[in-house]
């Protein structure tokens, strides 16, 4: 007969058996929770690279505008632009200069010369 | 009742579990802490590494700020073969931007090495117009390294002074080798791994030290001022056709240097593509005999030791003197001149008394005083003594022949500086290039103060030698052609032979020059120029005729630039006679 049997075997423990599903449960959430985060980490770090990237070819590029804006308003330049003719310089006449001091005689042409009058005609209208 | 109850198996089998994951926990916490080191310094070897992360060299300015050198970033592109899945498909879209062949490209990156360099200063644009195509087609291989060029904008300007690098990035020649430590800065590092792929894991990134860029250095050139010197330089090269022509412009109450320039002369931007010839700065490195510009100092010492005054007579032996078994001859047969005429008319006769009434050891004393046979300490590399002899190793003429500018070798920068003197008070100032240095973050680092070397002679000699140049660019004088209208010009012409490297001198060949001031009554400059060699009459090849204008022109455009005030009454210039520039 079977009902000796099963009146002494124990009951179910559902309440140990609770505590270790939960506790399994419980690290089985934190190790998934490690992963995750670890691997929101690593895609921090491609996002941090990319950034990163572009930082440097932003900077790198400004640089290169930099040194081409050196290079086109270097004296070398605007010297070529002027012979050539692409810049013109107006020369300032005397009416335009204040000074503290009485002013220079003008030549008898009218032209106000600080200098010598041997490069006359170097000024380009 | 049997010993196997439920619980007992349950125990069992529990405990069976229990013991194999300890063995599998002992041998994981044996690997992971156990042998940690030596795991971490397996995977760190494969695959971590050192990165470099480079400086940024730091700028020269003139002394308005204009940018005369600078980097221009550039990348070095290189290949790892291990990952290149499809060398063909990586060549077509990798080769219009490596500015290569495809089908040479394709072969190089067919390769099992690691680490191979496809092209050094790979422009900027390129380098991004590759990345993002390789992205956007999902391809690997090429990787880029920054870099930098060195660029000049201006070109061959100011050459010389600034110098350029070596393919090391160091400093070779010029202010990039003299303050080379300034300009350089530091390189940073950081410690990376990389994945399999080769790209980084940011999340593993170790220690890192950021770079310290470069200092700038500011110099006390003024470009305005260097663009004019070297424009007339250039039209006195394209018209004499000299073997040289070498100017500096200096302030003689600092002694700031604002503006150097030789011809023939190179452009740093391109420095293989020139001979070593075209390389010097002769402003500091030539040696030659200075000429009559010498006679200053002679006249200098004989005034402030009161040897004799300005009015003193000194007699000229009408053209021709007999000292020491030799002949010594002026230009023109002169009877009695005052020791202010002695300079006026250049005499040599006049200058030699002066140096017999000082006697050897005197002379050679002001010699050296003014600077003469010994390294101005100009911040520039190569620059060199020049000679000048003690008196016991002189001949029995060489106290009248060194007065007047021969048995001495000088530098152009040694004769601008010991002109300055007279322009400057009597005072010896030391030559300054190096106006500044200032930080990444602007902290200036580093300021030029003015140094003064030694009093040569007193303020009132100052003076009384400076009226005499001032008359030398008069009518009377030998440099008519150094006069600039509206303005007050004290100089002196020079006229050497040029020195026979075998001996003795090269017939036919001179060395002329001409050193002055403007306005002489408040000296903003002192200007020298030097010619070597120029092709002219002989009876035009004078320091009077060939320097002396070159200087004028110079001395106009400054003086306009500088908007110096004309405080002199209207000046004669000088005709097209030959006269007024002999010696």
């Amino acid at each position: 007969m079977n009902v000796s049997k099963s009146n002494s075997e124990p009951a179910i423990e559902v309440g140990v058996i609770m505590r270790c599903i939960a506790l399994t449960l419980a690290l089985a959430l934190a190790g998934v929770t490690f992963v995750h985060v670890k691997n929101q980490q690593h895609a921090l770090g491609v996002d941090t690279r990319k950034v990163e990237q572009e930082l440097r070819d932003l900077r790198a590029v400004n640089q290169v505008l930099r040194a081409e804006i050196t290079t086109l308003s270097s004296h070398a330049r605007l010297s070529s632009m002027v012979a050539e003719g692409n810049v013109g310089l107006v020369p300032i006449s005397g009416q335009f200069v204040a000074r503290l001091d009485p002013p220079a005689q003008t030549l008898e042409t009218g032209e106000l010369r600080t200098a010598s009058a041997a490069s006359a005609g170097d000024f380009t209208p | 009742m049997s010993r196997w109850t439920a619980r007992t198996r349950v125990f069992l089998a529990a405990l069976l579990m229990a013991v194999a994951f300890s063995v599998f926990s002992a041998r994981l916490i044996h690997l992971q802490i156990g042998r940690h080191e030596e795991f971490a310094a397996l995977a760190a070897a494969r695959n971590s590494i050192r990165q470099t992360i480079p400086a940024t060299r730091g700028r020269i300015l003139d002394a308005r700020g204009e940018v005369l050198a600078a980097d221009r970033p550039t990348r070095t592109a290189t290949v790892d073969g291990s990952h290149v899945s499809n060398p063909e498909a990586l060549a077509a879209a990798a080769a219009p931007f490596l500015e290569m062949a495809e089908n040479e490209l394709a072969a190089v990156l067919d390769t099992d090495r690691k680490y191979l360099v496809l092209r050094r200063g790979l422009p900027e644009e390129n380098a991004i117009g590759l990345e993002r195509a390789m992205r956007a087609n999902g391809q690997r291989g090429i990787y880029f390294e920054p870099t930098a060029r060195r660029v000049y904008p201006n070109g061959p300007l100011l050459g010389h002074v600034l110098g350029f690098l070596n393919h090391k990035g160091a400093g070779v020649q010029g202010i990039e080798m003299t303050r080379d430590a300034d300009l350089r800065g530091q390189d940073g590092f950081r410690h990376i791994e990389r994945d399999r792929t080769g790209r980084e894991i940011v999340v593993y990134r170790g220690l890192e030290s950021p770079p310290k860029n470069g200092h700038d250095v500011q110099l006390t050139i003024d470009m305005a001022l260097q663009a004019i010197l070297e424009d007339e330089l250039d039209q006195a090269y394209r018209e004499l056709n000299p073997r040289s022509v070498s100017g500096v412009l200096v302030r003689p109450s600092t002694g700031e240097i604002l503006a150097m320039a030789n011809r023939p002369h190179f452009d740093p931007n391109s420095p293989g593509d020139n001979d070593p010839e075209q390389m010097k700065n002769r402003v500091i490195i030539d040696m030659v005999e200075p000429g009559s510009t010498f006679k200053i100092v002679a006249i200098a010492a004989a005034l402030n030791e009161e040897v004799v005054n300005p009015e003193s007579p000194i007699f000229c032996e009408n053209g021709r003197y007999f000292y020491g078994g030799r002949t010594l001859r002026d230009v023109r047969g002169y009877g009695t001149l005052s020791v202010h005429d002695v300079l006026v008319k250049s005499s040599n006769i006049g200058c030699a008394k002066l140096a017999l009434m000082l006697g050897d050891q005197r002379l050679y004393e002001y010699v050296r005083r003014f600077g003469f046979g010994e390294r101005t300490a100009v911040e520039l590399p190569g620059e060199i003594t020049g000679t000048v002899h003690p008196p016991h190793r002189w001949n029995k003429i060489s106290i009248t022949r060194i007065p007047m500018g021969h048995e001495v070798t000088v530098t152009p920068l040694q004769i601008a500086m010991a002109t300055a003197v007279i322009a400057n008070g009597g005072r010896l100032m030391e030559p300054q290039i190096v106006s500044r240095v200032i930080s990444e973050d602007g902290e200036v680092l580093y300021r030029m103060r003015p140094q003064m070397v030694r009093q040569v002679v007193s303020p009132e000699v100052a003076d009384l030698v400076k009226a005499a140049m001032v008359d030398v660019t008069g009518p009377r004088g030998t440099a008519r052609f150094a006069a600039v209208q509206g303005f007050q010009v004290a100089g002196k012409t020079g006229t050497a032979q040029r020195v026979d490297p075998k001996g003795g001198y090269t017939p036919g060949k001179y060395v002329v020059s001409f050193c002055g001031f403007m306005p002489a009554e408040a000296p903003e400059f002192v200007a020298f120029i030097l010619v070597d060699d120029a092709t002219t009459l002989k009876t035009s090849n004078y320091g009077g005729v060939v320097a002396a204008p070159i200087f004028a022109r110079i001395a106009e455009r400054a003086a306009s630039y500088l908007d110096l005030e004309p405080g002199s009454p209207e000046t004669i210039l000088a005709g097209t006679s030959m006269d007024g520039g002999r010696q």
